[in-house]
């Protein structure tokens, strides 16, 4: 979202004011187009990750300002790739997107040119790439793609890439990532700033930044000066994904920026975007934002409806159902509306941000008190806490008071009751926008996600089991389990369950709860399992029947990020064994408990014999979904030991 | 290579008006046959397809859809594939409510145009419109009409009406006009009633029509959806594209037009020529003459997609692949037969459809039904197939990629159709010898070694030399199952023999392998090599029974037992055989060493409905057998 971007008038007065072209930096370029040593032809593997497919020996990007045909902001790149492998090929094939809005809002390629480099009976051969093997594809609506592969690649290849992107969207000045799914020895990102200009950076990564230096230069014409930012990095190790984390992005090494200010002599200096609370008052200010909160006159006759529901949860509840029930996610985002309330209330469809601004807007029509909460989804990362950047929100959720509690909404699925937030917005802090200034709310759901599993069951002399089991799923789980069943239709999932062939039968499965929201799905069923034909003398019994073998989940040895499950959740198991008469519990697994540091996890087993009875009681908590990378190990030896614990089995023998 | 048949096939239908009177799109006017069970309802297409002459035609198509459900929603989209040989004449979609009401007309701009290209494409024109209509109270209905011409004549429609589960359809109908003297060529099945032509002015005029099917459900392992539903393939007799005139009335002449397309595109220079005489001349035999060929263009070369030329069917000339060293499937199967004609050897084009999803060719109907280039070098020993678009295959393998299937070879007599290599059971291997140490604690340490061969020797072939060795340790922890373990230490590597064999070896750490309780401890013996999953058993079965998977697995696995503790119950051994496949397991005890051998072996074959039962059955006890476990006891001290 650009909530208010600078006028053209300015910005005329501003490239007639100043330079033709910043001036070059002192420093010497890390990389020349074309200007490959021997060496790097001649090189056979990279000593510092000696299975890379591909390295980047140089990737090296350059921005800047240039007013020759208006103002426009120049991105370079040339880039030096060795490849080494033939896994490495792909780096041979390039795509350079840009944008096109319209004939005055618009980026253009220029300038590429590519080489490859060969050492071939004891010399260097160099191939150009023939300019027509450049081509062009039109990607989207507005998006566009220059594509090129390099000629006679092979292992050993050094290539040279160099091309120009110019733009008209001088605020958005061009990211840089240091890091690639191939290691990098060399990554360098210059970037000359007018003096008029202030952009806000944003680094993140957990890679050392070797240089981030500041110096003065001057405009060419102009008189002015220029900031000159010089960040490089050496040395980083490919970067690549890992279960149970966010997105990869939020750890790769890059800096990004925001336009800030514009400073222009004799003008009024402008804030492009600012402090949390210019960030906050912008937001209240802007049309498709705080505008849309006050224009909810359309609903009269429903909100009277609403507010002569007495208890505050039960307005809540019932509004948040009118607006699920009426209005479906598209599956977008977005910060703001994609219009006024009343049209995409007739449209019956929206954004997140369209349902859960008329969601906040309509509980505050019925009297209580709710606000919006901009965020960002997992996929799209986290949000730095130090300064807005409008770039790093995507969503909007809604935050109600109720009986003094904050309870976090989300109408976009329709299976999702009340209170509980969807997965993809379980991702750190969302900023709570209100007039009289805004706050961090943490973005989790106050209840775990519990899964329940309670059954009774006879065992047989064959070692076969008869009873009757309930899986409760609530939370996380339940909404799942709701999609599920909706996808497949009720009678056609209980059906395929009835015929499934796992160790057991599942005989008459009934589904319960599956309107209740607010309550965990039940699945009840009548359990039969084959055991041998014949009696024992020794019946083994697995504890933990119903639960089939785990796997750990966590398998490899070394953890290089956060593990980040999302929720916090806890898996309770309780199972009644009536053992066959004649037969005596021989052994019997040691009850546990153990904890995990901090008591983020705990482990508790209970195992009692009584009589004829045998009563289990398994219970796995995760009561904070993060853990860090030093924590792994922890986490990982609690899930062997709940597995090892889990698999211990009792044994009964035939009296004699 | 381009997925032409997609191309040809997309969602055709045409607008004439069909018996019945003005059509009512009320939703609820749909018998309650038809919509048990349907996301939406196909209310009627109507494709119609005139041929002009050999070198265009026309193809105007008309489809009412009712969705019924949210989840339908996709069924309220049409999808237009174009290109530089077929244009978009029109596209036009009106809007109906549940009543039939009309509701609106759909917006240009509801129209989107995408590329439609494949993974790294240098270069294709594919491109689609998409049309999405969207509401949000169902059921609603939409319909579509839009024309294609094309002049693309390789390619006549492949019509099936439906082509999703969980829709069904009252009406459809196709009609192919074609002019007086140039015969229309066909295949149906499923179509319940044949083709009906007669002749209307100076047009032939087959059409095929079906009413009333309700939604198609695929039974789990059984024939692929296109086998269940109406499906009619047409094909020209004479055909022409950009200037390149030929006939397919039989898979010769198909070959002779693509001998056309290839004619002069084989030129080398000089220097390579040589190139490959000096590489060549001093190998004793034409196998590896082919060998060293095939390492030199794959050494050379790289694949890049770049989809032009007489309807993306004409290769770069060998010359262009030499300087740039890169091309697609054609280039480069072209420019490899070029470099074995240099070292004097002959081989053949060969057209094939690749990929996992092996679609059978129908033999006895010539067309083009083919998505790859191949090339075939017969020797007087064996068939040597290449696969010329990678880098790191084996010559000669053709796996699940190109394995078992029809191929169009392109020789100097024309088209000859021929079988590539079968894959059976025996062909298909993993044959594990694993050691573990157990000790008085349950835990232990193993190695496991396994040999893999044929399409189970594939991932492991691919990984290694497309992951990096941290890469391939993740993707090997992915791979194993065992509860708790660690790979200690692990090596893939290519072992010669007559088929590609990949052997691997790992050293496994084995925390908790054996549950102790109390002077007990339990041990499940199949360490690592579980079947898990059994179909569902179905009351009553219909559809044929399709095992598509040949092989044969073999697990050794001997532990040796701590000190002190005996078997106290071992499971008796198992042998079961069954038209599917035969299982066997057993478990002995020889001194302080417990040794259990399993073996599954698997055929591909389809057969009768009656037969699922005993599948289930069969698979269950394995699940069962595989779960088994030694129970092992302290002596009483």
């Amino acid at each position: 979202m650009r909530i208010s971007p600078p006028s053209v008038t300015s910005l005329l007065l501003l490239a007639g004011l100043l330079f033709s072209r910043v001036t070059a930096q002192a420093q010497e370029l890390p990389v020349k187009y074309g200007k490959v040593t021997e060496d790097e032809v001649k090189m056979k593997v990279y000593a510092k990750d000696t299975s890379a497919a591909a390295v980047y020996l140089v990737d090296y990007g350059e921005s800047y300002f240039s007013v020759t045909n208006g103002l426009k902001l120049v991105f370079e790149r040339t880039m030096r790739i060795k490849i080494l492998k033939k896994a490495g090929y792909d780096w041979a094939n390039v795509e350079v997107p840009y944008y096109y809005a319209n004939s005055s809002s618009k980026e253009y390629v220029s300038g590429i040119k590519a080489t490859t480099y060969n050492w071939e009976n004891g010399k260097m051969v160099a191939v150009k790439m023939d300019s027509k093997a450049i081509f062009e594809e039109k990607k989207s609506a507005n998006w566009n793609l220059k594509k090129f592969a390099l000629p006679a690649v092979k292992e050993g290849s050094v290539l040279d890439i160099t091309y120009t992107v110019t733009s008209d969207f001088f605020f958005n000045l061009q990211d840089w990532t240091f890091q690639h799914s191939i290691p990098t020895a060399h990554s360098e990102y210059r970037v000359s700033i007018p003096e008029y200009f202030d952009y806000k950076k944003y680094t993140q990564g957990y890679e050392p930044m070797r240089v981030n230096e500041t110096t003065r230069g001057n405009m060419n014409g102009g008189g002015g000066t220029t900031n000159n930012h010089r960040w490089v990095m050496n040395d980083l190790p490919a970067i690549t994904s890992e279960a149970f984390i966010t997105t990869i992005d939020d750890y790769v090494s890059k800096i990004e920026f925001e336009l800030e200010w514009i400073r222009i002599p004799g003008e009024i200096h402008k804030r492009v975007s600012g402090s949390w609370d210019s960030f906050t008052k912008e937001l209240m200010a802007e049309e498709n934002f705080g505008g849309q909160l006050n224009r909810t006159g359309f609903f009269k006759s429903e909100v009277a409806a609403f507010a002569a529901i007495k208890d505050t949860l039960e307005r809540a509840t019932s509004i948040y159902n009118f607006v699920k029930d009426n209005v479906k996610w598209n599956e977008s985002g977005g910060v703001v509306t994609s219009g006024n309330l009343r049209k995409i209330f007739e449209k019956k469809t929206g954004s997140a941000a369209d349902i859960n601004l008329l969601l906040v807007a309509l509980l505050r029509d019925a009297g209580i008190e709710a606000y919006p909460v901009v965020m960002s989804t997992r996929d799209h990362g986290r949000i730095p806490l130090h300064s807005p950047l409008m770039t790093k929100f995507n969503y909007v959720i809604g935050c109600v008071k109720i009986g003094g509690k904050d309870v976090l909404v989300d109408a976009t699925d329709p299976m999702q009751p009340l209170g509980l937030l969807p997965k993809r917005c379980l991702n750190g802090q969302g900023w709570l926008v209100a007039k009289e200034g805004g706050s961090w709310v943490p973005l989790q759901t106050a209840e775990r996600t519990v899964e329940y599993i309670s059954a009774d069951l006879q065992v047989l002399p064959t070692g076969a089991l008869r009873g009757k089991v309930k899986e409760s799923s609530g939370g996380h789980a339940g909404v799942s389990l709701r999609h599920a069943v909706h996808e497949t239709g009720e009678s056609k999932y209980l059906e395929k369950l009835a015929q499934s062939q796992s160790k057991f039968e599942r005989k008459q499965p009934v589904l319960q709860n599956l309107k209740e929201l607010n309550r965990p799905v039940d699945l009840e069923y009548e359990l039969l399992s084959d055991g041998d034909a014949q009696p024992k003398d020794i019946i083994y019994l697995n504890p933990m029947v119903l639960k089939g073998t785990a796997e750990n989940p966590f398998k490899l040895a070394e953890r290089k990020y956060p593990v980040d499950f999302g929720f916090a959740k806890e898996d309770l198991y309780v199972c009644s064994f009536t053992i066959p008469e004649g037969y005596a519990v021989e052994e019997l697994p040691k009850a546990i408990i153990m904890s995990l540091p901090e008591n983020k996890g705990k482990f508790t087993y209970m195992l009692q014999a009584q009589g004829n009875k045998i009563q289990v009681m398994s219970k796995v908590t995760i009561a904070s979904p993060i853990f860090n990378a030093e924590e792994y190990e922890f986490l990982k030896s609690f899930y062997a030991q709940v597995l090892a614990k889990q698999a211990e089995q009792i044994v009964l023998r035939k009296k004699s | 290579m381009k997925n032409w048949i997609v191309v040809a096939a997309g969602l055709l239908w045409q607008a004439t008006a069909w018996a019945g009177g003005t059509p009512s799109y009320l939703a609820l006017a749909i018998d309650a046959a038809l919509t048990k069970g349907a996301d939406a309802v196909i209310r009627t297409e109507e494709t119609v397809f005139t041929v002009h002459s050999a070198k265009s035609s026309t193809e105007k198509v008309r489809v009412v859809v009712t969705v019924l459900t949210p989840e339908g929603k996709e069924h309220a989209q049409l999808v237009v594939p174009y290109d530089k040989l077929n244009k978009v004449d029109y596209i036009k979609g009106t809007l109906y409510d549940a009543s039939g009401k009309k509701n609106r007309s759909l917006k240009a701009s509801e129209i989107k145009d995408y590329s439609n290209t494949s993974d790294f494409s240098l270069y294709e024109d594919n491109r689609v419109k998409v049309a999405q209509a969207d509401a949000t109270t169902y059921p609603f209905t939409v319909e579509y009409e839009y024309q294609v011409s094309s002049s693309n004549m390789l390619f006549y429609p492949v019509w099936y009406p439906l082509s999703s589960p969980k829709v069904a359809l009252e009406h459809a109908s196709f009609q192919v006009n074609m002019p007086v003297g140039m015969p229309l060529r066909y295949h149906e099945r499923q179509v319940p009633e044949k083709a009906t032509v007669t002749q209307v002015n100076h047009q032939q005029v087959y059409k095929w029509e079906v009413k009333g099917i309700a939604p198609v459900e695929r039974e789990p392992w059984g024939p692929s959806y296109y086998e269940l539903v109406p499906f009619v393939r047409t094909a020209p007799t004479t055909f022409e594209v950009e200037g390149y005139a030929g006939t397919m009335d039989s898979w010769k002449t198909l070959g002779e037009w693509q001998n056309k397309l290839n004619q002069g595109r084989g030129v080398l220079s000089d220097a390579t020529r040589q190139q490959v005489l000096d590489l060549t001349k001093n190998l004793a035999t034409p196998e590896e003459k082919v060998k060293a060929v095939y390492q030199f263009m794959q050494n050379k070369t790289r694949y890049v997609s770049i989809q032009l030329g007489i309807g993306g069917w004409q290769p770069f000339e060998a010359a262009v692949v030499d300087s740039k060293g890169y091309g697609d499937c054609k280039a480069l199967s072209n420019y490899t037969k070029s470099l074995l004609e240099a070292a004097g050897i002959n081989s053949h084009y060969a057209l094939i459809w690749g990929g996992e999803d092996n679609r059978p060719v129908v033999p006895d109907f010539p067309s083009s039904q083919f998505n790859h280039v191949v090339l075939c070098v017969p020797t007087a020993k064996d068939t040597i197939w290449l696969e010329c678009t990678s880098q790191t295959a084996d010559a000669g393998y053709t796996g699940s990629f190109t394995g078992d299937r029809y191929s169009l070879l392109v020789t100097p007599e024309g088209g000859k159709l021929v079988s590539t290599p079968v894959f059976k059971a025996k062909d298909n291997t993993q044959i594990r010898s694993v050691q573990v140490k157990l000790n008085a604690q349950g835990s232990g340490v193993g190695e496991a070694v396994t040999w893999f061969t044929g399409t189970q020797h594939e991932d492991r072939n691919s990984i290694m030399h497309q992951l990096k060795p941290e890469e391939q340790l993740k993707w090997l922890y992915k791979q194993t199952h065992i509860p708790a373990f660690e790979i200690k230490n692990f090596a893939l590597e290519k072992v010669k023999a007559t088929a590609p064999q990949v052997k691997e070896k790992l050293q496994l750490e084995l925390p908790r392998l054996a549950s102790v309780s109390g002077r007990r401890m339990f041990i499940t013996p199949n360490l690592m090599n579980r079947w898990t999953t059994v179909p569902s058993a179905l009351e009553s079965r219909k559809q044929e029974v399709v095992w598509n998977s040949a092989f044969h697995d073999v697990d050794s696995v001997e532990y040796e037992i701590p000190a002190g503790y005996k078997p106290e119950s071992v499971p008796s051994p198992v042998k079961i055989t069954t038209a599917f496949g035969q299982f066997e397991a057993k478990v002995q005890v020889k001194g302080s060493k417990l040794l259990y051998v399993r073996q599954l072996t698997m055929h591909k074959g389809r057969h009768s409905p009656e037969k699922y039962k005993e599948l289930v059955d069969f698979l269950k006890q394995v699940v069962r057998a595989d779960q088994q476990q030694v129970v092992l006891a302290a002596e009483a001290t």
